[in-house]
């Protein structure tokens, strides 16, 4: 979109009070506008891009790379226009700290068909992200009724990489067992033992349970227990629970999961197959992009009479000057506003007290939002292609498990590719993501190398067109790269005071850890209000079919 | 030209997007066409989503489905989302207020960024019934349509002068476009063609052929 030549030419915003001012549109943020919405809370949510989203968006190339590789501080407020200071308020600059860092992006060939086709692209910069077809994010958006701005297609297929095999598919119900062709029949009767174990337990009526004692072991120990081979072993604490580090690795793994969580992992991939007839997989993404999904919830909190303004920083805090409490903002046009609370996008903070001249003024209060809970890193990756990973294979996932790359590998590492089939990419073209959770940048690119070189190959230098020779130890061609992008991005949760912040997008591939902590802010804030109630309005007629399902055959 | 029918059971469902700024009157637009209401408040579009008619051409029952922005518009924070799978627009200003017809261009150009080359847009200036405190002649707004190729019309919701003609004309022209491309739709690179769509809990498909129907022009 093009900047207008006066950033700051809209009208002021009116009311200048509100219940709640959200900066920033990520995913939590814009689910608690459309909660707080729902249940009559006036407020504003600004963003200072020029789109949706912030770190959940969905971006064209161009804006892509512009993103990650410029960084941007916030402006001054507009001097010509700011209001004078009142005796009673302190003002308090904001910091904007990037969350994605260390970010190297790369054409590698076709570069003036990428220009040319930058917005037919809708990339995520929180990717690999998907949703489980029964998952917690399914539920809410149908309670919240931001379903209707979505459509979504199945992941066709979902596969696990093995060393010096490529990749496997992950047989997660009993015809894709059944037709396996790299199971042995010994391995593919204990997995279907162990599947009808599980759905055992998880049935009501059966009487037959794990025990208790095997529960509360590390789920690696029970599988071991149920004397399973590694290569089962490997699918289904990484391909189908999905974890990241390294189950039989004491050293690395910073929490062992215990057989329940792994049986509750089972439990959500299996009833997540079948769920949808028209989803192929366990998984789902919204077509145009993960981007949507915040946009989504956005519309549901205007309808319901959330102001929005877009390409407006917040530049500072206003805070009460006896008793250091919040009480608005001021915008870079130099507007002030204010409201009863505020929640801030997890890329912005304070500098340190000890750092402003503040006087009399209550520090001690503005020492908490200087500090960030920052949890790790999760090290991401884009590739475009021109072929697809697996062919005759539009959308598929895959797991690298702990040690499939190299034998240093601690961390599974997550990919995820879509193709043009849901209108993130030009005709022709796929999208690789990658993740991994990681300590420095160093080693998540390294990682993420090593995952994108099993799979894909860059061109040939200097001859465009020849054509790749074709690998010796498998029938499949590699794609070739056209396009990269690394980057790391900093892990920080949602924080609750009187100044509340958001948590960044996770390593997760689903949205369920998110949308948890985004629940349990909002119940923080507003404790004696319910997260969506079911109240229908006569005049929001869509509600009528919030708990039905309707699918294209 | 057109006339109603009931909602049941159409032929085509066309997603048709209102835009432009706020205050113009792109609401009372669509209840006028909807719901044959119009409302004297100015308040910010709250609570309306989209609302929907059916009109019968050719025989055929086309299904608008038309969305407001939910007041979005008012900060430039319309949803890119908005525009997705959008067959149509309205491009609404007010005959009475100079700057609304000046940002039309910036507005146009949005449209464009985010829909199909195919949309079929309309030039709407309304509020034609304040003829006293006109700003905007009918000659400047032919000229900008003429010269960025879109239909053009001025209307009043007031007055409901061409409102209904304006809607038709748009759908008209949508029904048109998708019949001709019906007949070359393995040269359409915005198509969709690998796998199922799967809505989740939604009530509506947007600008779909209908399943059953079949296609002739």
């Amino acid at each position: 979109m093009t900047e207008p030549q006066d950033p700051f030419s809209y009208p002021p915003i009116d009311p200048v009070n509100f219940d709640l001012i959200i900066v920033g549109t990520a995913l939590s943020e814009s689910v608690i506008a459309a909660a707080a919405s729902a249940v009559g809370k006036t407020i504003l949510h600004l963003d200072p891009n020029s789109f949706y989203g912030s770190h959940f968006a969905s971006l064209s190339l161009h804006d892509l790379t512009s993103y990650l590789t410029s960084p941007h501080s916030l402006p001054s407020a507009a001097t010509a226009a700011a209001s004078s200071d009142s005796d009673d308020i302190v003002v308090v600059d904001l910091v904007h700290q990037p969350l994605c860092t260390d970010a190297e992006t790369a054409t590698y060939d076709e570069s003036a068909f990428l220009s040319e086709n930058s917005r037919k692209f809708n990339i995520d910069l929180g990717g690999p992200r998907a949703l489980f077809c029964a998952d917690k994010t399914i539920d809410l958006l149908m309670k919240s009724g931001a379903a209707q701005y979505l459509e979504f297609k199945g992941i066709d297929e979902s596969f696990v990489y093995e060393a010096n095999a490529g990749l496997a598919n992950v047989p997660d119900s009993r015809g894709a067992i059944f037709r396996d062709k790299k199971l042995s029949l010994k391995e593919k009767n204990q997995l279907m033992r162990f599947f009808k174990l599980v759905q055992q337990h998880l049935d009501d009526t059966q009487e037959e349970k794990i025990p208790k004692e095997d529960l509360e072991i590390p789920f690696v120990s029970f599988l071991e227990k149920m004397k399973l081979p590694p290569k089962i072993k490997s699918i289904l604490l990484y391909a189908i629970a999905m974890l990241d580090y390294d189950q039989d690795n004491n050293e690395v793994c910073e929490e062992l999961l215990k057989t329940k969580d792994g049986i509750d992992c089972l439990a959500q991939y299996s009833s997540s197959v079948g769920r949808f007839p028209n989803a192929p997989g366990a998984l789902l993404y919204p077509i145009y992009g993960e981007g949507e999904l915040p946009q989504a919830f956005c519309r549901r909190a205007a309808v319901k009479g959330c102001i929005y303004v877009l390409r407006m920083p917040v530049v500072s805090l206003l805070m009460d000057k006896v008793t250091g409490s919040y009480k608005g903002v001021r915008l870079a046009s130099g507007q002030d506003l204010y409201s009863h609370q505020l929640i801030l996008d997890p890329s912005f903070t304070i500098p340190s007290p000890l750092s402003l001249s503040l006087g009399d003024f209550p520090s001690e209060r503005l020492q908490m939002l200087s500090q960030r809970d920052i949890k790790g890193m999760v090290a991401r990756g884009i590739c475009i292609t021109r072929s697809s990973i697996k062919p005759d294979v539009s959308s598929c996932s895959v797991v690298y498990p702990p040690r499939s790359l190299y034998p240093e590998q601690v961390t599974s590492i997550k990919a995820l590719q879509i193709g043009s089939n849901l209108a993130v990419c030009p005709a022709g073209t796929f999208i690789l993501y990658l993740s991994t959770l990681c300590n420095d940048a160093d080693e998540g690119k390294k990682l993420l190398k090593a995952a994108m070189n099993a799979l894909l190959t860059l061109p040939v230098s200097g001859n465009s067109e020849s054509i790749p020779s074709v690998q010796s130890d498998s029938e499949d061609i590699k794609p070739i790269v056209l396009w990269s992008a690394f980057y790391i991005q900093k892990l920080i949760m949602s924080k609750f005071e009187f100044i509340s912040s958001t948590p960044t997008p996770d390593g997760n591939l689903n949205y369920n850890a998110l949308l948890d902590a985004t629940e349990k802010l909002f119940n923080q804030m507003y404790p004696n209000e319910e997260f969506f109630p079911k109240a229908t309005s006569p005049e929001d007629p869509t509600d009528e079919d919030d708990n039905g399902l309707t699918l294209d055959s | 030209m057109g006339a109603y029918r009931a909602d049941e059971d159409y032929d085509y469902l066309f997603k048709v997007v209102l835009i432009g700024d706020s205050g113009v009157g792109k609401s009372n637009l669509l209840s006028r066409f909807t719901k044959n209401e119009f409302s004297l408040e100015s308040k910010s579009t709250i609570g309306v989503e989209f609302a929907t008619r059916s009109i019968r051409v050719d025989e055929k029952v086309l299904k608008a489905q038309i969305w407001d922005t939910a007041g979005q518009e008012r900060y430039r924070a319309i949803t890119s989302a908005y525009y997705r799978g959008a067959v149509g627009a309205l491009l609404v200003y007010d005959v009475t207020r100079h700057v609304t017809f000046e940002n039309m261009e910036r507005w146009l150009k949005e449209l464009r960024d985010h829909t199909d080359a195919n949309i079929v847009v309309m030039l709407v200036g309304n509020k034609a019934d304040l003829r006293h405190l006109r700003a905007v002649s009918t000659e400047e707004a032919t000229a900008f349509a003429e010269r960025e190729k879109t239909f053009f019309m001025e209307t009043s919701a007031l007055e409901s002068m061409n409102v209904e003609n304006a809607f038709t004309e748009v759908l008209t022209q949508i029904y048109h476009v998708v019949s001709k491309k019906a007949l070359e739709i393995g040269d359409d690179p915005a198509a969709l063609p690998k796998g199922q769509t799967i809505n989740v809990g939604s009530r509506d498909d947007v600008s779909a052929v209908k399943k059953d129907g079949c296609c002739s022009a």
